[in-house]
């Protein structure tokens, strides 16, 4: 059962964070080396409110939303809006995000190390766990609210792009956003408010893992490329690609790994972090549009058959 | 002749006007190369800024230097067009016609200069800001968004119910509300950029290249349009041409670009009878 | 003994003289052929995991170790191979020379193995696979343990034992810095060549690389090589210089950003905003180092953590503000224009 708390709560949340990096990518065309600080600090807002405050670690899932926002928010409009004005290329983008993953890992470093100095609360390779309610049958009340996010986070970005006004500017401010523009669109703000969503969504993602997994600031480092396979098995196009990526390389890298350790034998465990790579390699030598190109495939597919 | 040429002014910093007669251009013209930085504040004063009855400027350009980062296009160009009147901006490639109108709506970088659009500075207002002084903009390719469906791309610009007026106007697009964009074929497309241009009610409507790449009927078609709008709603077109004998035949005033200068504006019929201009920038 | 001011110069010099051929590769890969290598790191732990392996593989076969494993019985094999080294000076010199080549040609196969994805990838998803190549060497380094002894690192043995004890921190140093000299003319005679025009030339131009087509991606996988090889000379150098290797010391902190904030910083596509970059950033940290015990118990956290402010902040600063680094690319004389 153990495997499926494991596979499947890891899973959603790295489907959250794969939808929070597609989203910043896909409408402002910088990929975010940088997006997995936003989860970390998510975890250390779990982390205070939790051992802190005294409180429900749930409470800190609209705290870690507004913390985890407002930095990314700031970050783009400080650092990126900036460089973006100067029409600096997509690479100097990346080094100014990689930049900021090393400033924020200085940060939450400090922030650990203030925490446990201060309130004399473990602060490193904790988890919060042991504080989780526990539902009938031994049912941890975390699965159920990660799965029920990533369900909200899915039907929620439907209606909002589908369904809204504001998210029928937001598909075009994606498309064309000169176009947008002269048709009196302010992009800036959709802009703005998308990476202050994705960074929201990674706080919540953080929060998430700290209830089942250990956190560390460390964890900037280890989970970026799996982040980064699930967007490109996605397709790094579709918020719906991205979902789907983030599942399949979240239960690969559990449920792959104890089947691999079955075969070969436990130390195989400390080798997971290479299946997000060869999952992300494979999709960019066979389809680089990942699972979008493949939708597309069999679209086309279907309509030459009713064709024919 | 008002519209008397100097060759030497089509890259010459340093030219003046050679006749001050200017017999034909109305009197907010700046015509034919007169480059000189800062001599041309002469007609300042007569500048009626708040009407907008006919043949008053509606956009009004003065001295503008602008380009991309560093490559200068526009040098020092100073351009209006009328409320009622339908200006065509002719030139060869690369002569700085689309960047003009690109200028106004703040998608290039202006170096220098100022854009007034009835009576209100709008030399760097943001392009999404642009719409709110009653000026739209139509560019010359990617002017729907492909992936939107014909109602969702009117509604982006201005809500459910305008969009329902604006078709009154397109009855031809009717039939394809429900279907995206970029299943419309060339021409469809161009009267969807259209409509949604006009949802707005624009004073001023700019035109980039509306014809290029349409076949010549659908592109008949369009100019119909264009003159259409003209005429119902008594506003200010402009419009960048690269069909040079067409925009002559319908435009009421037209300006030639070469090399990011203005080197003839005024009245369309005195360019073609004009042999050394129309030889030297239209191959006529 | 060595007073505190040379061994705070040697050392510095040391350190610079690592960084400088690390960052003169990462110039070629970057400045010249256009390539965001971020797994540098990948080609400097490989230098470095030859250097903590290959040496006890080669005085294997020239000593007796008597049931001693290089791993298990790290200390003391090393304690052997010194002793041996003190009496064999002639042993050492060979044993470093094939270390060094199996180095480079294991760093250039890497090298060219990145130029697959280099040649077929747009740049952001290149980024990403280059970082995942580097962040693999890590994972591999710490878990492999009959590698480099995995979590706890190996010692490895010190090639300069036989020079007499107070002169081989110097010496060490002095050897570094050859390499590094020797590095810097080898790399600035290659930019410097038609080839290096070329590669600069076409490195923004996505239309001209495309017709230049073949020779174009031949000339890639050589510079790709080249950097690779010399990546690995780095890693190596240190390694020798700490004598030993801990994998979990080879992270993209340090062996991938640091060298991209000094070129940045120097200036892209230029040897010498790369020395200018690397220096300023090498004594800077050093002297961070060295006043930090000062600063040690004021602060509620590890001062280490000033250190990934500082460098993040500073990078960015210089990406909006001077994003030509401290000495901008310049249009070069090839050697060729120069003679005529």
């Amino acid at each position: 059962m153990i495997i499926i708390y494991d596979g499947l709560i890891y899973a959603s949340v790295l489907a959250v964070l794969c939808v929070g990096l597609t989203l910043t990518y896909k409408i402002t065309s910088v990929p975010n080396f940088s997006h997995m600080a936003f989860a970390i600090l998510g975890m250390y807002m779990a982390l205070i409110t939790s051992k802190v405050l005294g409180l429900s670690v749930y409470a800190a899932l609209p705290l870690a939303f507004a913390a985890s926002g407002l930095v990314s928010l700031l970050f783009y409009l400080a650092v990126i809006r900036i460089l973006q004005k100067k029409k600096s290329s997509v690479i100097s983008l990346i080094i100014a995000t990689l930049a900021f993953d090393i400033f924020m890992i200085g940060v939450l470093n400090i922030l650990a190390d203030s925490i446990r100095n201060g309130f004399q609360v473990l602060s490193r390779d904790f988890t919060l766990r042991s504080t989780d309610i526990v539902l009938a049958d031994g049912l941890p009340l975390v699965f159920v609210v990660s799965i029920a996010v990533l369900v909200g986070l899915a039907l929620g970005l439907y209606y909002l792009l589908y369904r809204t006004n504001y998210g029928m500017r937001m598909r075009a401010s994606i498309e064309n956003e000169t176009l947008a523009r002269t048709l009196g669109i302010d992009t800036r703000l959709i802009f703005s408010m998308s990476w202050f969503l994705s960074g929201g969504l990674a706080g919540i993602a953080g929060v998430l893992m700290a209830l089942w997994f250990q956190g560390d600031p460390s964890l900037a480092m280890i989970m970026l490329p799996s982040i980064f396979a699930g967007s490109i098995v996605g397709g790094f196009t579709s918020i719906y690609g991205a979902i789907l990526g983030g599942l399949l390389v979240g239960l690969s890298e559990i449920i792959g790994t104890t089947a691999l350790v079955d075969v070969f034998g436990y130390w195989i465990v400390q080798y997971r972090p290479i299946i997000p790579f060869i999952a992300m390699i494979a999709t960019l030598l066979v389809l680089p549009g990942g699972l979008a190109q493949l939708v597309t495939i069999i679209r086309q597919r279907r309509l030459k058959g009713k064709n024919a | 002749m008002a519209n008397e040429h100097d060759p030497a002014c089509n890259d010459g910093t340093d030219c003046r006007d050679t006749d001050d007669s200017h017999a034909q251009a109305d009197m907010h013209d700046h015509d034919n190369g007169d480059h000189d930085n800062n001599n041309n504040n002469d007609n300042d004063a007569v500048l009626d800024t708040t009407s907008s009855r006919p043949g008053s400027p509606a956009v009004y350009i003065k001295n503008l230097v602008c380009g991309y980062g560093k490559n200068r296009v526009l040098h020092n160009v100073d351009f209006s067009a009328n409320t009622d009147e339908l200006t065509a901006i002719v030139g060869s490639n690369g002569s700085g016609k689309s960047t003009l109108l690109k200028a106004i709506f703040g998608l290039c970088d202006i170096t220098s200069g100022s854009i007034m659009a009835r009576g209100k500075n709008i030399t760097r207002v943001p392009t999404h800001d642009i719409l709110k002084h009653g000026i739209s903009y139509m560019a010359q390719r990617k002017n729907v968004f492909q992936e939107l469906t014909l109602l969702e791309n009117l509604s982006v610009v201005g809500g459910r119910a305008n969009a329902d007026q604006a078709m009154d106007h397109f009855p031809e697009l009717k039939p394809f509300l429900g279907r995206p964009a970029r299943t419309l074929s060339g021409g469809q497309r161009q009267l969807l950029a259209m409509a949604m241009m006009l949802i707005n009610k624009p004073y001023v409507m700019l035109f980039d290249e509306p014809t290029a790449a349409l076949s010549p009927k659908n592109a008949d078609l369009i100019i119909a349009k264009i003159r259409k709008i003209n005429e119902e709603n008594n506003n200010c077109i402009v419009l960048v041409e690269q069909n040079v004998m067409q925009a002559l035949n319908y435009c009421d005033r037209v300006y030639l670009l070469a090399s990011g200068n203005v080197v003839y504006s005024g009245d369309p019929q005195v360019l073609l009878e004009d042999k050394d201009l129309a030889s030297k920038y239209l191959g006529l | 003994m060595l007073s505190h001011e040379i061994i705070f110069v040697a050392d510095l010099l040391a350190i610079f003289s690592v960084y400088l051929i690390i960052n003169l590769s990462l110039n070629l890969e970057f400045g010249y052929a256009g390539v965001p290598n971020f797994g540098k790191v990948l080609a400097v732990a490989t230098g470095a995991f030859v250097m903590g392996v290959l040496p006890f593989t080669l005085y294997g076969m020239i000593i007796d170790y008597g049931g001693l494993e290089p791993i298990d019985d790290n200390i003391q094999l090393v304690r052997e191979i010194n002793d041996y080294i003190a009496l064999h000076p002639e042993t050492a010199v060979g044993v470093f020379a094939i270390t060094l080549i199996v180095a480079m040609v294991i760093g250039g196969i890497l090298g060219l193995a990145s130029a697959y994805p280099a040649i077929r990838l747009r740049g952001d998803y290149l980024a990403m696979t280059l970082l995942g190549f580097g962040e693999m060497i890590r994972i591999i380094g710490m878990n492999y343990t009959p590698l480099v002894g995995g979590t706890l690192g190996v010692s490895i043995p010190d090639m300069l034992s036989f020079v007499p004890n107070e002169y081989r921190f110097v010496a060490a140093s002095l050897v570094l810095v050859g390499f590094a000299g020797l590095a810097y003319l080898l790399v600035s005679r290659f930019t410097k060549s038609p080839v290096g025009r070329l590669l600069r030339s076409v490195r923004d131009d996505e239309v001209t690389l495309q017709t230049l087509g073949r020779d174009h991606k031949k000339i890639k996988m050589k510079v790709l090589m080249l950097a690779g090889a010399l990546g690995a000379v780095g890693g190596l150098l240190y390694a020798s210089y700490v004598e030993g290797v801990v994998a979990f010391g080879y992270n993209r902190l340090n062996w991938t950003f640091l060298p991209f904030v000094m070129i940045i910083v120097g200036g892209l596509a230029n040897n010498k905003g790369v020395l200018v970059g690397t220096f300023l950033f090498v004594v800077i940290r050093k002297l961070v180092i060295y006043y930090n015990d000062a600063l040690d118990g004021m602060l509620p956290f590890d001062i280490i953590w000033l250190d990934y402010l500082a460098l993040g902040g500073v990078m960015i600063l210089v990406l909006i503000f001077r994003p030509h680094g401290i000495i901008p690319e310049r249009p070069q004389k090839t050697r060729q224009l120069e003679k005529g």
